[in-house]
C-alpha cells in the first residue's frame, strides 16, 4: 500500500516541472521622426519702378528681384508646397493688377541653379518637391504685374503666401 | 481506500504525468517576427499603430504543446531612443495586444499587454501575438529615428 502512495506522490509532482518551461523573445519598435518644417522668407519679390502708365514687368524666378523662401525641414522628405498669391499689389485704394495665371516657381539650392515647379500658376497653386539631403529647400518665385495708367505715386505691396507639408515620401 | 481504487487514482496520474511530460519534450519557443514599426511621425501629432495593421504591428511566433495553458508577460518599454539620446515617449493601453490561436491577424483576442495574461495553446500548438501602441512625440520632437526593445516572455502554466 505504502508503494501505492509513493508512486501517486511522485506522478502529482512532475508538474511543477514542466511549469518551469519558459521562453522569451524580443522585437524592436521603431519610428521615424520628421522634423518640424520651417518657412522663412529671404527675398522679397520686387517688380521694380512703374515708370510708365500701363507697363506690365515680369520678374522670372532666376531673377535677382524674385521672392526666396528658405523651407527647413526632414531630410530628403518630400513636401507638399502650396501658394497664396495675391491678385494685386495695394497702395491703399490703390492697386497694381497682378497676373492671375502668370506665377512661376522654381526650386533648388541657388537662384540660378532652381528648376521649374510651377509655370504659369494661380492662387492655390501646389505641387511637390523634395528636401535636400541637408534637410533644406529654396523656393523662387516670379510673377507678372500690370500698372494701370493714373495710379499715383508710391509703394505697392501684397503678400505671398507658402505652407508646406509633408507628404509622407 | 481499496486497493483497486488506488490503482485506478495511480494510473491516472501517471497519465496526466506522461501528458506533461510530453510538455518538457517540446520546448517552448517564441520569436520576434515582426518589429512594431509606427513608420514616419510628425512631431506633435500621437500616431496609434493598432495590432491589426499588418504592416505595422509588432508579432511574436509562439510554439509548444498543443491544448496547454500559458502564461504571458510583454515588458514594455515608456519611451524609445533616438538621435543625441533623445527621448520619444511610447504607450500602451489595454487592448493593444491580441493573441491568435490561428496565427491570423484578423481573428484575434484582445488582451492588455500590461499585465501577464494567459492563452491556450492550439492543438497544432502554434500561435501568435500581436502588438500595437502608441507613440507621442512633442511638439519640438527632434527628428531621427527611434528604437526599443519590446520582450514577451511564456511559461507553461502547471495543470
Amino acid at each position: 500500500m505504502r508503494k501505492f502512495y509513493l508512486l501517486a506522490l511522485a506522478a502529482l509532482a512532475l508538474p511543477a516541472a514542466a511549469s518551469a518551461q519558459s521562453a522569451s523573445g524580443s522585437i524592436q519598435a521603431r519610428a521615424r521622426v520628421l522634423g518640424a518644417i520651417t518657412v522663412s522668407p529671404v527675398t522679397t519679390l520686387d517688380f521694380g519702378d512703374f515708370l510708365s502708365a500701363g507697363a506690365t514687368k515680369t520678374v522670372a524666378p532666376t531673377d535677382a528681384t524674385s521672392g526666396e523662401f528658405a523651407v527647413a525641414g526632414d531630410p530628403g522628405a518630400q513636401l507638399l508646397l502650396t501658394f497664396d498669391f495675391p491678385a494685386t499689389l495695394d497702395n491703399g485704394l490703390n492697386q497694381i493688377t497682378l497676373g492671375a495665371s502668370a506665377w512661376n516657381v522654381n526650386v533648388g539650392a541657388t537662384r540660378a541653379g532652381s528648376a521649374s515647379l510651377i509655370a504659369g500658376g494661380s492662387d492655390g497653386a501646389n505641387a511637390n518637391s523634395f528636401l535636400s539631403a541637408g534637410g533644406s529647400l529654396g523656393v523662387f518665385v516670379g510673377g507678372e504685374a500690370t500698372a494701370a495708367a493714373g495710379l499715383p505715386a508710391g509703394v505697392y505691396t501684397g503678400t505671398v503666401g507658402l505652407t508646406a507639408a509633408y507628404t509622407g515620401l | 481506500m481499496s486497493r483497486p481504487a488506488l490503482a485506478v487514482l495511480v494510473s491516472a496520474c501517471l497519465l496526466a504525468a506522461a501528458g506533461r511530460a510530453e510538455a518538457q519534450g517540446r520546448p517552448l519557443r517564441l520569436q520576434g517576427l515582426q518589429p512594431l514599426n509606427f513608420g514616419d511621425v510628425l512631431a506633435g501629432v500621437p500616431l496609434h499603430a493598432r495590432r491589426t495593421d499588418p504592416a505595422r504591428s509588432g508579432q511574436f511566433e509562439l510554439r509548444g504543446t498543443k491544448d496547454q495553458d500559458l502564461m504571458l508577460q510583454f515588458a514594455l518599454p515608456d519611451a524609445m531612443s533616438g538621435p543625441g539620446g533623445a527621448s520619444l515617449r511610447l504607450r500602451f493601453d489595454a487592448g493593444d495586444a491580441g493573441y491568435s490561436a490561428t496565427e491570423s491577424i484578423t481573428i484575434q483576442q484582445a488582451v492588455d499587454p500590461r499585465s501577464p495574461f494567459t492563452v491556450r495553446l492550439p492543438t497544432n500548438g502554434k500561435a501568435r501575438l500581436f502588438l500595437g501602441g502608441t507613440v507621442e512625440p512633442t511638439a519640438d520632437q527632434r527628428g531621427g529615428d527611434y528604437t526599443a526593445t519590446v520582450t514577451l516572455t511564456v511559461a507553461y502554466l502547471g495543470v
